[in-house]
């Protein structure tokens, strides 16, 4: 009779620990809850990206960022996020942002995407990539507006256009209550350029 | 779609006595992002910065935007063509600061490497900070030590975890 389940019920968590393996020819149990899904690096400059198809079997998302925008004159350049190809007016955001000088606060009703103030990314000027690192919570949970929180930053050794880098939060709302299948990347100041990476995490609750 | 769990722990030194620094060396070119999870404080009198040694380059390659609240007030600043690369701020005598620090794409060569570090130091401030090392060399070593050749507390912790992308 061959083997069609294995549970761990009825192990101590000390014996389960001892045994974990114990079935020859299988891998050790690593349980884990962060999980990769998908990754896409950019061959070529375009203007948006998309994580299509995403699979509703997380409980939140973490996207992490690499990326570059084509941009003359600045380092930094701004982020785009929309969710399921809806470009109506249905976002909205607050940023908390350090540039260098004295940092600022704003906020926006209504906008077209949750736009991530304005270091995202790196520029082809400044030469560098920025990180964002960007937290979905419940994006599959069909009762509630979705919530995007995003940590992003930038530095290219001094400023260009009279502005240096550039590091700060951004919390956004989508008022929409569908699970989301689709998340869009873009930026207002140009194209997302080549070798930028794209990572999506599937986090289990 | 999916390739498997990810979030690996690398390494981790809890340290048996005061050190004025920390090193992870001969790191797995393995992941794609490295994230360091710091638990620590540091001897002397007065609040410390965090610092990074990538590579054990101490040329003035480094430069960095921070952003920083003290529970009255916010400032923000910026330096290039430093060899102090911060990851944090403040690192204190009494207290204990926790820094997550994210290392992206550590293991290309064709980019420069980028930081991106939170830092929470109870009662005293939240900081965030951007940093750049202007080298396309794969990350091998990362060394941390508290400015100004303190020392890290007995009992301080830190993780490095890789994380792979599909």
């Amino acid at each position: 009779m061959g083997i069609t389940k294995m549970s761990k019920v009825g192990f101590t968590s000390a014996s389960y620990l001892k045994s974990d393996s114990f079935l020859v020819g299988n891998a050790a149990f690593s349980p884990s809850s962060y999980e990769s899904i998908t990754t896409t690096t950019l061959g070529s400059s375009t203007s948006s990206f998309t994580f299509s198809s995403i699979p509703a079997t997380y409980t939140h998302l973490q996207i992490r960022c690499f990326a570059q925008v084509v941009r003359n004159t600045f380092g930094i350049a701004s982020g785009n996020i929309q969710f399921n190809s809806d470009t109506g007016s249905n976002y909205s955001i607050h940023n908390v942002t350090g540039i260098g000088g004295t940092p600022y606060a704003s906020g926006s009703a209504n906008t077209t995407s949750v736009v991530t103030a304005d270091g995202m990314y790196g520029t082809t000027t400044g030469g560098t990539f920025g990180i964002s690192i960007i937290d979905i919570l419940d994006y599959a949970n069909t009762s509630k507006y979705k919530t995007v929180r995003t940590f992003a930053g930038t530095d290219f050794n001094g400023t260009l256009g009279g502005y240096g880098g550039f590091v700060g939060l951004t919390s956004g709302n989508w008022r929409n209550t569908n699970a989301i299948t689709s998340i869009t990347f873009s930026s207002s100041d140009g194209n997302l350029n080549t070798y930028s990476s794209f990572a999506l995490y599937g986090i289990k609750g | 779609m999916t390739a498997g769990a990810t979030y690996t722990p690398i390494a981790t030194q809890t340290l048996g006595s005061a050190a004025a620094s920390v090193t992870f060396s001969s790191i797995s070119q393995s992941y794609t992002d490295l994230v360091l999870v710091l638990n620590a404080g540091c001897s002397g009198s007065t609040e410390q910065d965090t610092y990074v040694v990538i590579n054990g380059d101490t040329g003035s390659n480094y430069s960095q935007t921070y952003f920083a609240g003290d529970g009255t007030s916010a400032s923000s600043g910026r330096a290039a063509n430093v060899s102090d690369a911060t990851i944090g701020y403040p690192i204190r005598p009494t207290l204990i600061t926790t820094i997550i620090c994210n290392f992206s794409n550590y293991s290309n060569s064709t980019t420069y490497k980028t930081w991106l570090s939170k830092d929470a130091s109870a009662d005293s401030l939240v900081f965030v900070v951007a940093g750049l090392w202007r080298n396309t060399n794969a990350i091998t070593s990362l060394l941390f030590k508290p400015s100004n050749s303190r020392n890290f507390l007995t009992g301080s912790t830190f993780t490095l975890y890789g994380i792979l992308a599909a």
